[in-house]
Formats: structure tokens, C-alpha cells, sequence
């Protein structure tokens, strides 16, 4: 570890690829390291241009990703962290995973580390979201149900539908809603299942979620199991708003 | 007028007529809809005699500058009746819950700090919103899902992702929207595009949009938290960052974590008025080229100057079939506003009433009864209450919304990528570009999602 906290993982090789002239990388990597509100962000504009300079190479795009995870591994300010998730956000690849996952299961960093791999290809990003599922704080866990919702990661299917049921409302919310994103035709079973098995405060949050997994149906062809929602949610035990989303989104199926 | 909540669960089968079926149908298809011809209600014998059980109950979400004088200009109408309001700054709440009670002379009107609570009421047909951009997704989906019909301000959203979601929402749920793009309603501008769409100008090549420029300042201590401000909320969505009064309110539009600077801002009046004029209100450009001067320091981070050429692709456009450039840039390169430029002609429009033409002669021309006939409004207030008796769209509809401030999007993404960037209007997103892909959403905070 350097003196001013930067892993030394996160000097490796910086000088093997753009820079900008101001400073050097590895100067550069330090005052990110350090940095918080209220200083100048002129290093910060140099990082964000350090990282543009080297978008289009696919080698050099991974040492600068490399390069600023680096800083997560070290004792850097959480403004400097938060800096340098946002660059992986746009650069980050599941190289850098091993870097943010910790980030994660902590609720003072979980926000920040989203920022970064929810944007992520690849499904290594989906495996280390659904860990930190059980591992992370509890507020810090709607959070990663929203990401996994985001990314449409299938194999959250059955842990988001435990989660439904669970004693953190807000979390139920998210898993709720999370399914209607993911969508097809697991999404739809376990929806059907939730029905009426939930808190009465969420049953409005499931009956949404069909709707959901029905356009989706919709939009891969399956129509005839978009009706079938679709009929069940133009009834009279649904709320109004629902009826009519039903009965429009029927209509538009059939034609 | 009719309750729409969300708690009377089955009443609502017998209540929602086929005709009140098709009227949301209609609202919800979008530009497939021939744009009908609103008769304002004071015409049809409604106006200042609106019974009070026929009024159109409302709420405001959002009351600082913005949202204070749409509801002051919605007070004006006899058609709706406010009962409540929220905002998470109390003396926004508060003067606005003083301004409702004076107008009507009693105390009916309810203050929320938190939209959710605000719509726990089952006693609203509709809501003005006007909140911070990176606001915009979370309530106006709420409120679509409650049935409520939405009055909301530009521009549509943070990003392309949430914009598509709100469109998606307005349409599953078919409620009436009504995007706070009032240019739609002014004569000059509804001349200017029906003129251009009519061919007067003949093939247009080029589109000049003139936008004003942004700025910067210094960087700013953190503060203590007002009294009365719940500044988490506030936050919302957005990342976590410390308390300083240059970074809210009306400022918060120069910060590209809540804002896409004034090219956002102002893209959603004259972008949206290009688009009107040249039919492309249901596709965007193929390519985006950008350049931007930035803030060099300090809080603020959106483009000060900005430079866009957007080319949109043979038959986008019924009157561009080879064609056309847009070209977005601050008013140190154009005059705010917007001009066409075709084979034939010119034609310019923007605030003020102005319109110009060259040769003159072209506004002298009429647009006959069998040519293309752009939608009419006389009033943006009137014409949304008016849409919310109807079920007709508005003039500014959420579609059209989120195409123009697309293109702004686009913009921002070209510059901070530092280069040109190829769009795929249809499936809205940047074909073989994996990188200006993860530009098109934002995580957000906490629990947020919509």
C-alpha cells in the first residue's frame, strides 16, 4: 500500500497507456485517491479525460479501468471512491468485479458500486449482484434487487420471489417490481403464484408486474399467454387503473 | 368529476363504459391518431360555470418557481379544483397551500412532504408535476399508475431509458399527458410548422435550433441543511452528495447528475418545435455529432457551449425524402429558436410571436382544408383540461416529449464520449456500441427504481 492509500495493484502498468499531460497517472491516481467535496475537480476532469482518451482501445481501456479500481482496494475518501465508480460505470468490465464486490455488502458504499456494475456486460456482473443478495446490509439490499431487475437477470427469479414474501416491505416491493422487469415466462409463473400470497399492501405492486411480464409475452410472441394475464387483470377484483391497462393492453395484444 | 382511485376495487367494471375504453384507446396510440381539433370547454358552455362536482380535482407535485406558476396559471381556470400539494422544501409547501386556500377562501388544501402519501388520496382526477429532472420517471409513473392524468414539465426525463419508461407508462394505463411545452399552443409557432409540414418551403434540408448557454461557478462549501428541507429526498434517485444551495432548486439544471444542462432544457421547447414542423415526432436522427465547451472547475458540469449535427436518415421526414441535418447549438452560434431551411424557402419561429419568413410571401399562404393540418390548441392549460373530459390527446403528448429531448440526450452522450455517435431511432438504442449503450440509464439511489 502507498502512503496515500492507493493499492499498489493500482499502479501497475499505468504508464503503459495515455495519460494526460498534466500529471501523470500515477499522480493522478493519488489526488483521486484523496479527493473530496469541495476541492478543485480538476483532477477529477483530468480522470474523466483519461478515460475518454483511451475509450476506443480495448487493451488501454482495461489498464485505466484496472488502474482505478485500484483505488476501491485502498483506505481512499468515499467521494474518491464514488469518483471512480462512476468511470467504471462507462469503462468497468467483470475484471474489476473483485474490486467492487466488497463495496456492495456495505451500506455506506452499496449505492456507488451499483453505479458500476449495473452497467456491466456480462454475466459474472449478475453472479456477484446475487451474492451480495444475502450477504449485503439490509439497506443496502432494495438497491441490488434494482440492479438485478435493471440487467433482467433471470436467475434472480426465484430469490427475488422469496424475497416477496420476506419481512422487509420495501425490499418485497422491489422484488415485485423486479420480476415484472425480468419478465418471460418464470417471471409470469412466480408473479401467479405471489397472487393474493402477499402483504394486502403489495397485491397492487404484483397485479403491475403482470402487466409487465405481459407486454413482454407480448413482445416474444406469445400472445395467447399475454391474454390470458391480460383477462385475468380486466377483472372486477383488480383497481381501476389496472382494468384499464388490462383491457388496453388486450386489445393491443389481439390485433 | 369522476373518482379514478385506487381503492374502490371493482367499481370501476361497470364505471369504465366502452366509450371511456376507446377515448383511452385513442389517447394511448400515440401518433397513430389522426390529431384531432380540441373545442375548448368554455366553448361547449363549461368555462367559468363549471359546476363544482364537475370540476377536474388536482394536485401539485413539485411548488418552487416552476410549479408554483403552473398551478397560479391553472388557478386561473374555473375547470380544476386544487386540494393538495407536496414538496419536500416546507416553505414551497407551504406558500403554495397559501396561494390554493386564498384563491378558493378556505383551508381545504392538504401539504405533503413525500409524493407516495400524496397519493394515497383517492380523491384526484389529475397532477401538475414540476420537480427536478432527475425527479421527472418516479412520480409521473406513480401517478400513471394510479390512473391520474398527468400535466408535467420538460424536459421528459434524465435519460433516454426513463423516457421510454414514462412513454410506456402514459400508454399502459392511458392516462391524458400533457407535456409543459406551451410552445405548441402559440399561434406563430403552430403557423410556422404547418407551413413547413405543407411543403412551403419545399424539400427542407437543414434545421438551425438556437438554445441559450449554460455556465459555471466556483466551487462551493457544503452547508448546513435548511430548516424545513428534507434534502435526502431531494436527492432522491440521484447520487449521494453533500448540501449546498447552488446545487438545488432552481439550479439544480446545471448539474448533469439532475439535469442535461440547457441543452436539455431548452431542447424540449425548440427541438420539440422541429420536430412538430418536420413529422419526426415519432423517430429521431441516425447520427449525432457533438462538441462541447465544459465548466472547468467548480459545481457545475453541464456544457456551457454546445455544438450538435444530427442527420436524420431519407424519409424520416415527409417533407426531408433525401434527408435532413439538425443542428442544435447555444445562441453564441444561432439565434434562440428554430429555422427551417428548404429548397424553397425559410421559415423561423420563436418566442415573442415571431415569425419569418423568406421570401415574406410564404406566411400570406393558407393551408388548405385538405392538406396536412397540424393539431390546434389555443391555451396549454385549457387544452389539457380539456383532454382530460375528452380523452383525447393533448398538443404536447408524452411521445412526442420524449423524441425531442432524445436528441439532446444523444448530444450529451456524443460529447462526453468524444465522438459521433450512431443511433437506431426504431429500437431506440446505439447499434454495435456497447459503450454509448451503458449511457442510455443511470442506476439509482437506494430504494429508488421505476
Amino acid at each position: 500500500m502507498t502512503p496515500n492509500g492507493i493499492g499498489t495493484a493500482a499502479l501497475a502498468g499505468v504508464a503503459s497507456f495515455a495519460a494526460p499531460a498534466a500529471m501523470t497517472a500515477e499522480e493522478l491516481l493519488r489526488t483521486i485517491a484523496s479527493y473530496e467535496y469541495g476541492q478543485t475537480r480538476v483532477p477529477l476532469l483530468v480522470a474523466e479525460e483519461w478515460v475518454r482518451m483511451n475509450l476506443d482501445s480495448e487493451l488501454n481501456r482495461r489498464g485505466v479501468a484496472f488502474a482505478l479500481a485500484g483505488i476501491l482496494e485502498g483506505n481512499a475518501t468515499k467521494d474518491g471512491k464514488q469518483f471512480v465508480c462512476r468511470q467504471l460505470a462507462v469503462i468497468g468490465s467483470e475484471e474489476n468485479l473483485p474490486a467492487l464486490a466488497p463495496l456492495l455488502l456495505d451500506a455506506e458504499t452499496a449505492d456507488m458500486a451499483r453505479y458500476a456494475i449495473q452497467r456491466m456486460p456480462g454475466a459474472k456482473a449478475d453472479t456477484v449482484l446475487l451474492d451480495a443478495l444475502d450477504k449485503a446490509a439490509a439497506s443496502a439490499v432494495p438497491g441490488i434487487i434494482n440492479s438485478l431487475a435493471d440487467r433482467r437477470t433471470v436467475a434472480a427469479v426465484d430469490p427475488l420471489t422469496a424475497r416477496a414474501t420476506g419481512d422487509d416491505a420495501v425490499a418485497a416491493e422491489c422484488a415485485i417490481a423486479a420480476l415484472g422487469k425480468i419478465g418471460g415466462l418464470d417471471a409470469a409463473k412466480a408473479l401467479d403464484k405471489l397472487k393474493g400470497n402477499v402483504d394486502p399492501s403489495l397485491e397492487r405492486a404484483v397485479s403491475d408486474a403482470q402487466l409487465l411480464v405481459a407486454e413482454d409475452l407480448v413482445a416474444s410472441g406469445d400472445k395467447d399467454g399475454a391474454v390470458k394475464i391480460y383477462t385475468a387483470l380486466a377483472s372486477n377484483g383488480e383497481e381501476a387503473p389496472v382494468q384499464t391497462a388490462a383491457k388496453l393492453g388486450r386489445e393491443a395484444a389481439r390485433m | 368529476m369522476k373518482k379514478r382511485g385506487s381503492k374502490d376495487k371493482g367499481a370501476t367494471a361497470s364505471a369504465l363504459s366502452r366509450r371511456d375504453f376507446l377515448k383511452r384507446t385513442a389517447a394511448a396510440t400515440g401518433a397513430a391518431v389522426a390529431a384531432p381539433m380540441i373545442i375548448p370547454s368554455s366553448a361547449l358552455g363549461l368555462g367559468a360555470s363549471v359546476a363544482p362536482s364537475n370540476r377536474i380535482v388536482m394536485g401539485c407535485i413539485g411548488v418552487g418557481s416552476q410549479g408554483t406558476g403552473n398551478m397560479k396559471s391553472f388557478l386561473q381556470f374555473p375547470d380544476a379544483q386544487f386540494v393538495a400539494v407536496c414538496d419536500v422544501d416546507r416553505g414551497h409547501r407551504e406558500n403554495a397551500q397559501n396561494i390554493i386556500n386564498e384563491t378558493y377562501g378556505n383551508k381545504d388544501c392538504t401539504g405533503y412532504n413525500d409524493f407516495r402519501e400524496f397519493l394515497e388520496r383517492d380523491d384526484l382526477d389529475a397532477v401538475s408535476i414540476a420537480v427536478p429532472d432527475h425527479w421527472h420517471s418516479i412520480p409521473a409513473i406513480a401517478c400513471a399508475k394510479k390512473g391520474l392524468d398527468i400535466y408535467a414539465e420538460k424536459p421528459l426525463a434524465l435519460t433516454i431509458h426513463e423516457g421510454k419508461a414514462m412513454v410506456e407508462a402514459v400508454h399502459r394505463y392511458g392516462v391524458v399527458w400533457q407535456t409543459g411545452s406551451w410552445q405548441r399552443s402559440k399561434d406563430n409557432f403552430h403557423k410556422g410548422c404547418e407551413l413547413v409540414r405543407n411543403g412551403r418551403i419545399g424539400n427542407v434540408h437543414t434545421v438551425q435550433v438556437g438554445l441559450p448557454t449554460g455556465h459555471s461557478i466556483e466551487t462551493q462549501p457544503e452547508m448546513p441543511i435548511p430548516d424545513g428541507f428534507d434534502y435526502d429526498f431531494w436527492l432522491g434517485p440521484a447520487p449521494d452528495a453533500p448540501y449546498t444551495e447552488k446545487r438545488c432548486h432552481w439550479d439544480f439544471r446545471w448539474i448533469l447528475d439532475y439535469s442535461g444542462g440547457q441543452l436539455t432544457d431548452w431542447a424540449a421547447h425548440h427541438c420539440d418545435i422541429a420536430n412538430w414542423g418536420m413529422g419526426t415526432e415519432n423517430t429521431g436522427p441516425v447520427s449525432v455529432k457533438a462538441v462541447g465547451v465544459f465548466p472547468r472547475d467548480g459545481l457545475y458540469d453541464a456544457a456551457i457551449n454546445y455544438n450538435l449535427e444530427c442527420k436524420f436518415a431519407p424519409g424520416a421526414s415527409p417533407v426531408a425524402p433525401d434527408g435532413f441535418t439538425m443542428l442544435v447549438a447555444d445562441s453564441a452560434t444561432f439565434p434562440m429558436g428554430t429555422r427551417f431551411i428548404g429548397t424553397d424557402g425559410e421559415i423561423f419561429v420563436d418566442r415573442g410571436d415571431t415569425i419569418e419568413a423568406n421570401p415574406a410571401s410564404i406566411l400570406n399562404e393558407a393551408v388548405g382544408e385538405n392538406e396536412t393540418r397540424l393539431y390546434k390548441s389555443e391555451n396549454h392549460a385549457q387544452n389539457f383540461f380539456d383532454c382530460v373530459r375528452s380523452r383525447e390527446q393533448c398538443v404536447a403528448p408524452i411521445h412526442a416529449a420524449h423524441r425531442a429531448i432524445t436528441i439532446a440526450h444523444l448530444g450529451n452522450i456524443a460529447m462526453q464520449l468524444g465522438r459521433e455517435v450512431n443511433w437506431d431511432p426504431a429500437a431506440e438504442t446505439f447499434p454495435n456500441d456497447p459503450t454509448a449503450v451503458r449511457k442510455l440509464k443511470r442506476a439509482m439511489r437506494g430504494n429508488w427504481h421505476i
